[in-house]
């Protein structure tokens, strides 16, 4: 048991002074590397244009995917003769799609708009509107794709409740979920946090290195690390109180 | 999870779908479905459930087998 700890502990010091390596060697590049020089070099409408032409294609993909996913599991639900296991399976792991692209869109839509807004707002006010107009685009899709996969998930499975433009809806929905659907949900949160966790330090990392590269100032490691201690404080009160 | 089951078998033997067997005993399909597949091993309480709308112990449908690696 010794041995097994005194071999841990040699990995963690080896882990630790090789990232104090990869640490000195990124802080001593740092120095060569003039973000400011590099981004002037290329023209801020240009980024601009860039970026809303990248989020017009966004935004009509992603309306397009949604509406052809959610058409598809239409079709498929309402062929469902009520007997067949097989094709229920099938299609409840279909219905993951919509839901989970849907939050991708969402989290892709908010990124894209901070992009926008950055880099055409100041400009002119005519073409600062674009963002806007994609985004709510972007949060129509997004309801009704929401509305639409709990309506099918409803249709197949009668006992849940709740609907998506409720604002208590997340506690309706668990309500009717049972023990294995719970299990399911909380071990998807732990996944979710672990993942979280991670994420954090690599963010952290990136933006205590952007402070000196970008010159982004502490504004992005506070938003990282307000966001590390809410999701710390949030499982560790809960698992206070379960405990 | 070395808990094997028979609730495919008693639920043919009742002749009701994952549904009605999820409405009898008080659960939903979904957890009906993971059960038969092996992929959730139920609570103590809802495995009782299961035995007596199936009419048998526990026992009958659900079978711990020791892991023998």
């Amino acid at each position: 048991m010794k041995q097994k700890e005194r071999k841990l502990a040699v990995q963690f010091v080896i882990i630790c002074l090789l990232l104090c390596a990869i640490g000195f060697c990124v802080g001593k590049g740092i120095k060569y590397v003039d973000w400011d020089v590099l981004m002037q070099s290329v023209p801020r409408e240009m980024i601009g244009a860039v970026l809303t032409g990248l989020y017009a294609l966004f935004t009509a993909s992603s309306a397009a995917v949604m509406a052809i996913s959610c058409g598809k599991l239409k079709r498929m639900v309402s062929g469902w003769n009520g007997e067949d296991e097989e094709e229920i399976q099938h299609i409840e792991q279909k219905l993951n799609f919509p839901m989970a692209a849907s939050s991708v869109i969402m989290i892709f839509n908010y990124f894209l708009f901070s992009c926008s807004c950055y880099y055409l707002l100041p400009e002119t006010w005519i073409y600062g509107l674009l963002p806007c107009v994609f985004s709510i685009i972007n949060m129509i899709v997004f309801t009704i794709t929401i509305q639409k996969t709990v309506t099918l998930e409803k249709q197949l499975n009668p006992e849940k409740q709740g609907s998506p433009l409720s604002i208590r809806f997340r506690k309706e929905w668990m309500d009717s979920c049972d023990e294995m659907e719970k299990v399911l949900v909380w071990r998807s949160g732990y996944a979710g946090y672990v993942a979280g966790n991670s994420a954090c330090l690599v963010m952290w990392t990136l933006s205590f290195l952007g402070q000196f590269i970008f010159h982004t100032g502490i504004l992005p490691a506070f938003c990282v690390c307000t966001i590390w201690l809410i999701m710390t404080i949030a499982s560790m009160r809960e698992s206070i109180r379960l405990t | 999870m070395p808990l094997h089951n028979h609730l495919k078998e008693m639920r043919a033997r009742l002749g009701v779908n994952q549904q009605e067997m999820g409405k009898l005993v008080g659960t939903s399909r979904q957890t009906i479905s993971q059960i038969e597949r092996g992929d959730y091993s139920p609570s103590v309480t809802l495995a009782l459930k299961i035995a007596k709308v199936c009419g048998v112990s526990v026992e009958n449908i659900f079978e711990y087998e020791e892991d023998t690696e």
